[in-house]
């Protein structure tokens, strides 16, 4: 059995090789991590330096998507209630580097 | 009839017939010998690490990905292409990187990880070393 | 590979250097302008490694400071590093 099997049907957080991170229900996956979202939304952060009681960060709603394997870091089980106790448009995070494949 | 059983036993039969013919079709000898190298390369290339990370499930690990992000958690479980499961995690600088906050649980992608940081204690380096030792052997032999 | 048949000691192929490196201190040379010192353990045809009591030196350019480049070191006490960032392995003397 893979292992993402178990997040079937539940929120996760995909963190992209592109920097993005996507919210969404992961309604599917194969060998190559080839991930289903439903549902999804990108939440845009403020940078550290950024006041966001004037331009808080965003949430940006896409539906559904499929995103390639090779483009998946990392893709974690959300806490619902911990999850809903952050108000996520007051956060503010350092964007991550890209990351380059190996050819 | 459910649609669930219904779409079940599609895959099923799509399944089936996909193998039925694969069995069918005679390939080539040199296809087939090809074909079993690549898969006897495939299974033992990266056992050595697949092997040695399951005897590091339950431990504490910390692993730095190629965009700089570090985890640290539980390791729960590794599969063949060396992507891992960790619990009960930490991002180890979450002011910069609060993106999992509200996630305790996360599958890493393998060809994304740069280092794994592993309790020296869980270690048997004099194994470690002879299992490699066995590999190269048995990879050696494979060419021949 | 015909070199391999006179046991397993020969060096016939470029990892075969590698083995005869195991538990001897190694340089690891990384993508993204990174070197490791340390002790191998292990390794594999993908150039997966593990190796112990390793130092690790990172450079990266000051910009703050007239694009100096400055070193960071680091410490680790056992190290898996994945095959793909590893660009040379060197024994050390």
């Amino acid at each position: 059995m893979s292992q993402l099997t178990a997040y079937i049907d539940k929120t996760v957080t995909v963190i992209t090789s592109d920097g993005r991170t996507l919210i969404g229900t992961l309604l599917g996956h194969d060998q190559t991590t080839n991930l289903i979202l439903q549902n999804t939304r990108e939440r845009i952060f403020q940078t550290l330096d950024t006041d966001v009681e004037n331009t808080p960060s965003e949430i940006v709603e896409h539906g559904l998507y499929l995103i390639r394997g090779d483009n998946v870091l990392v893709c974690g089980l959300v806490d619902e209630k911990m999850d809903a106790e952050i108000n996520w448009t007051k956060v503010r995070a350092q964007p991550f580097g890209t990351v380059k494949h190996a050819t | 009839m459910t649609a669930k059983t219904r779409r079940h036993l599609t895959l099923k039969f799509i399944a089936k017939t996909l193998q039925t013919r694969a069995s069918k079709s005679p390939s080539p000898p040199l296809i087939r010998f090809r074909h079993n190298l690549n898969r006897a390369y495939r299974t033992s290339a990266t056992m050595l690490f697949f092997s040695f990370f399951k005897t590091l499930v339950d431990h504490e690990v910390t692993i730095e990905l190629k965009n700089d992000l570090s985890i640290r958690g539980t390791l729960k479980s590794v599969d063949q292409f060396l992507n891992i499961k960790l619990d009960e995690i930490q991002v180890v600088d979450e002011v910069k990187y609060p993106h999992l906050s509200a996630v305790k649980n996360v599958f890493i992608r393998g060809s994304v990880v740069r280092y794994v940081h592993l309790p020296a204690n869980a270690v048997d380096t004099a194994l470690l070393e002879d299992a490699t030792r066995r590999e190269a052997a048995a990879q050696a032999n494979k060419a021949k | 590979m015909a070199d391999t048949e006179n046991g397993t000691s020969a060096v016939a192929e470029p990892l075969d250097l590698v083995r005869l490196s195991l538990d001897e201190v190694v340089f690891v040379k990384l993508r993204g302008d990174r070197e490791l010192r340390g002790r191998l353990h292990a390794y594999d045809s993908h150039c997966n490694l593990v190796l112990g009591e390793v130092e690790e030196t990172i450079y990266v350019v000051d910009e703050d400071d007239d694009d100096t480049i400055r070193t960071v070191k680091k410490n680790s006490e056992m190290l898996f590093v994945r095959g793909d960032s590893v660009v040379i392995i060197a024994t050390t003397t």
